[in-house]
């Protein structure tokens, strides 16, 4: 009983991180058609920020916030570079923010240096508490509530604000979005900068847990382009719920079959997404 | 038309055929692996560029091939050439399995499934503990002999010599196919596959047919690349391979089978120039890429155009305004 209760509270924490980074890239996805491969390092970027700004500072508020700043206007400056190529095939997609990601990753090992580095969670949040019957670290549990807590808002942010209608009409429909009058551009830039925002405060909050390393950012990129097409693409229920399942899965195929690791994880990944094409959430795309 | 094609690919290959003579053992080994990424991209762009389907998980049948030749030599002493025919057949047997599946998918959602095909084989060769080496891989794979005294593949030129042969009749061969009439339903099928259904086509058997030509041409390749290392690894079935052969696809200008072939070869020699000279080779590599698609979004084939578009744009203008 033990064993089920604390790999779940990890597979929640693993799942937890994966929904902040997962939803940016979904929203993006959704929105534009574009799939954003250099979001990974984002997150990576945000995470080192956030570690030098934790070190001089000692506060891990600042670093949260310096993380998600230097992220988020690093994410509006590709966006407003590389819009219009971005949009003109799924294959320059692919090679521009692949590219950009190799030179990020690399710029971040030319700052910071190739040891892998780990940001001490805030000092209240330290010790380890029992819950259910075990002993667990009080800041991964802080991560599973900001996890609910974010979902929340975003579920609230999505489908009872003005920004949200305006985002899932330009999801739906761009075209008949645009002659409505709406911006689709000026929406793009704030959806964009606001996943990438996302993406390097979540870089900063899994720092204690995943710590931060170069390398790191495409594993998290790898699944978190796994939960954006298993989950439904521009669905965020799909996002958490896909989060959430990788996450699960995750620590309990580590857990019970080490040797099967991968296998577990991305095996169910194809039969779901050959049952369900368009993913758990998602409607067909044009 | 077709036979100037084959003509230009004869005539490249002859030409490629000098260098043993004028470099030395470094370059001979460095073109070798060059004609091998470059032909495996060449392979690929059958699926991705002629049919349309994105895949980010091609590195997979480079590397099963790989273990297949390196199981058959290593651990069960077969000869090097019942292993590349095991390695080969086992990979294509693969291909033909997962493709009826995987070709239920389309776009980034194709691009995914291969992507965490990719990475179950990566998983279970890092994981298969002794059997296939883990981290480890394994090493010690013999070359195959021709049992011709003038001819050692044991030698880098021989070797190089025999990659160019199998490399230049798989060239021609994917050529021809790309050129039938079964290679231009598939262009049809990747621009309006609702147009080919309509027509009667079986759209999904000619998906099969793409996926598996290029996870054959990925195999040998990769059979290729165990015997000439001597080693098979992990790092044949990372990721990073997969993604370096569609880059090398769209860096070379999807569709163009030439390009592919061209920016493969070009991209393996670039980087192992960058490695050795600098640690920002990553860096230098991701610019390379952005530019890439800044300068010539249509790839390295599209060059030809370009060109012809900058230079004949002036002429016009004079012609408009020399007439009276």
């Amino acid at each position: 009983m033990r064993f089920w209760i604390f790999q779940t509270l990890n597979g929640l924490t693993t799942g937890a991180l994966l929904f902040f980074v997962a939803s940016g890239l979904t929203v993006v996805f959704g929105l534009m058609r574009i799939l954003n491969l250099a979001h990974g390092a984002l997150f990576l970027f945000g995470g080192y920020v956030g570690l030098t700004v934790r070190e001089e500072t000692g506060s891990f508020l600042l670093a949260l916030l310096a993380g998600a700043v230097a992220a988020g206007l690093l994410g509006l400056a590709i966006q407003q570079a590389f819009t219009r190529t971005l949009l003109r095939s799924p294959f320059n997609q692919v090679l521009l923010t692949l590219g950009i990601a190799f030179i990020l990753g690399n710029a971040i090992l030319w700052i910071w240096g190739g040891e892998p580095q780990r940001i001490r969670p805030p000092e209240a949040l330290q010790r380890s508490r029992e819950v259910f019957g075990v002993y667990y670290p009080v800041y991964r549990l802080f991560l599973i509530v900001l996890a609910g807590l974010a979902g929340v808002l975003l579920w609230l942010l999505w489908e009872r604000s003005r920004l949200g209608a305006i985002v899932r009409a330009c999801v739906d429909d761009r075209a008949i979005a645009t002659a409505m009058g709406i911006r689709v551009d000026r929406v793009f830039a704030i959806v964009f900068t606001t996943g990438a925002a996302l993406a390097g405060a979540t870089g900063v909050l899994g720092a204690p847990v995943l710590g931060l390393s170069i390398g790191l950012e495409f594993d998290v990129l790898l699944l978190a382009v796994v939960v954006v097409v298993v989950g439904g693409i521009g669905s965020l229920t799909g996002a958490f719920v896909g989060s959430m399942a990788v996450g699960l899965l995750d620590a309990f195929a580590k857990a019970k079959f080490p040797e099967l690791s991968y296998f577990t994880i991305f095996a169910p990944v194809i039969l779901i997404l050959l049952l369900r094409p368009t993913g758990l959430f998602g409607r067909a795309l044009e | 038309m077709r036979g100037r094609g084959e003509l230009i690919v004869l005539l490249g290959a002859a030409i490629l055929a000098c260098a043993p003579l004028l470099f030395g053992v470094y370059w001979t080994n460095l073109l070798t692996q060059a004609i091998i990424f470059g032909g495996a991209a060449l392979g690929l762009d059958i699926l991705v560029g002629r049919t349309g389907m994105p895949s980010l998980g091609h590195g997979a049948f480079f590397g099963l091939a790989g273990y297949g030749v390196a199981l058959g030599v290593t651990r069960w002493s077969w000869n090097p050439w019942l292993a590349a025919a095991f390695g080969i057949l086992a990979t294509i047997a693969i291909a033909l399995a997962f493709a009826p599946l995987a070709v239920r998918a389309r776009g980034l959602t194709f691009l995914t499934v291969m992507l965490a095909f990719g990475q179950v084989c990566w998983g279970l060769a890092t994981r298969g503990g002794e059997f296939t080496g883990g981290e480890n891989g394994l090493p010690g794979i013999r070359r195959p002999s021709l049992g011709l005294d003038f001819w050692d593949l044991d030698s880098p030129d021989g070797f190089y010599l025999f990659t160019l042969l199998v490399a230049t009749i798989l060239t021609l061969a994917i050529a021809r196919l790309a050129a039938s009439p079964v290679g231009l339903s598939l262009q049809g099928i990747r621009d309006n596959d609702r147009r080919m259904l309509a027509l009667g086509y079986n759209v999904a058997a000619r998906r099969v047919v793409a996926f598996v030509v290029a996870a054959a041409a990925g195999a040998v390749y990769g059979a290729l690349s165990a015997f000439f290392n001597g080693f098979v690894g992990p790092g044949s079935l990372d990721w990073r391979l997969s993604a370096q052969l569609l880059l090398s696809v769209v860096i070379g200008g999807a569709g163009s089978l030439w390009g592919p072939f061209a920016a493969g070869g070009a991209l393996h020699i670039v980087r192992t120039y960058l490695t050795g000279e600098t640690q920002r080779w990553p860096m230098v590599l991701g610019a390379l890429y952005v530019i890439a698609v800044l300068v010539l979004p249509g790839g390295i084939a599209s060059i030809g155009g370009v060109l012809r578009r900058r230079w004949r744009r002036p002429r016009r203008q004079a012609a408009l305004e020399s007439a009276p």
